[in-house]
């Protein structure tokens, strides 16, 4: 494989490890009693 | 009766691939559903929490559009201009990334950077920070120099056009043509690397103003006292022309300053013998 399309491959698969795992888990996260600024703060 | 009459093919020019960006508008999706939910619960926090991180990936999806579109201008538009917005996005990625692992997901604080360096590193991987912060630092012309002085060619090569247009001469329209296409590309060259304007600069000055004045002067006087020895003269010249940008854009790419210099003069001494340029 060309190392450009390997360090494109890479990134897209960083990319989507990290911001598709973030908004799924904000997804599922999104209710009041669970927000960590909350609790946080209420520290 | 059908038309059986051949059309003639004419290739149209093949526009570059420009990448849009759109995977920052993808991969986030699941926020929309997840304000809508929130939403539908009546949690605000969760509803300004998804929208704001979904708002945000789509500004670095946009500054990384216009990033992408500021490189493949590679011109006057991309010298001497300071925008970042690629490296710009790339950190808003990475500070959305970060900040929704925390305050969406509820990561654990010791997780959360580790979340945005793997955006910001993935970001760098797929498409890179700008290319102007790789300028050498011993490059000797100043920026707006550069930028200057490719946007006074490309004013001369406006003028060329003009030209042309006057010139009624289907044989002399496309060896002009040909002659405008290599400058182009040999400006596209000095702005992809900007060193080589300093090899360039008399290639600038003398090729393309002598070829400007002998566009120009045919021009003008042929419609007035067109002649079979004013047209082999014209034609001799952009012959010579047509050649030497040839070899200029070859030596610039092979980076030969010595051989550049020698044929620039050559085309110097054949102007000032059909009276272009002063002696």
């Amino acid at each position: 494989m060309p190392p450009k399309t390997l360090r494109k491959l890479l990134g897209f698969l960083l990319l989507l490890a990290t911001i598709t795992t973030v908004s799924c888990q904000s997804m599922l996260e999104a209710r009041v009693e669970n927000a960590p600024l909350l609790s946080f703060l209420s520290r | 009766m059908t038309d059986t009459k051949p059309k003639i093919f004419v290739r149209k020019p093949r526009k570059p691939r420009i990448p849009k960006g759109l995977l920052l508008y993808l991969l986030p999706l699941p926020l929309i559903p997840g304000a809508l939910i929130s939403l539908i619960r009546g949690d605000l926090y969760g509803v300004i929490v998804n929208a704001c991180g979904y708002f945000l990936y789509c500004l670095a999806a946009r500054w990384l559009q216009l990033g992408l579109e500021e490189e493949h201008k590679p011109r006057r538009k991309f010298i001497g201009k300071k925008t970042k917005f690629k490296t710009r996005a790339a950190l808003l990625v990475a500070g959305t990334t970060a900040a929704l692992s925390w305050l969406g997901a509820g990561y654990s604080l010791w997780i959360v950077p580790a979340f945005g360096l793997g955006a910001l590193w993935g970001m760098y991987l797929n498409y890179g920070f700008d290319i102007r912060s790789r300028l050498p630092k011993d490059f000797g012309i100043q920026d707006a120099e550069a930028a200057a002085a490719i946007e006074e060619a490309e004013t001369i090569l406006e003028q060329i056009e003009t030209a042309n247009g006057q010139i009624q001469n289907r044989e002399f329209n496309e060896r002009i043509e040909r002659i405008l296409a290599i400058a182009q590309q040999i400006l596209d060259e000095i702005a992809r690397d900007p060193a080589d304007l300093r090899r360039a600069r008399k290639f600038l000055k003398v090729y393309l103003d002598g070829a400007r004045k002998v566009t120009e002067g045919y021009a003008r006087t042929h419609l007035q006292a067109g002649s079979p020895q004013l047209e082999d003269n014209f034609r001799q010249l952009l012959e010579t022309i047509e050649q030497v940008f040839q070899q200029q854009q070859q030596k610039l790419l092979e980076n030969e300053l010595f051989d550049l210099d020698v044929q620039i003069e050559v085309l110097q001494t054949r102007l000032k013998q059909e009276g272009l340029l002063k002696p």
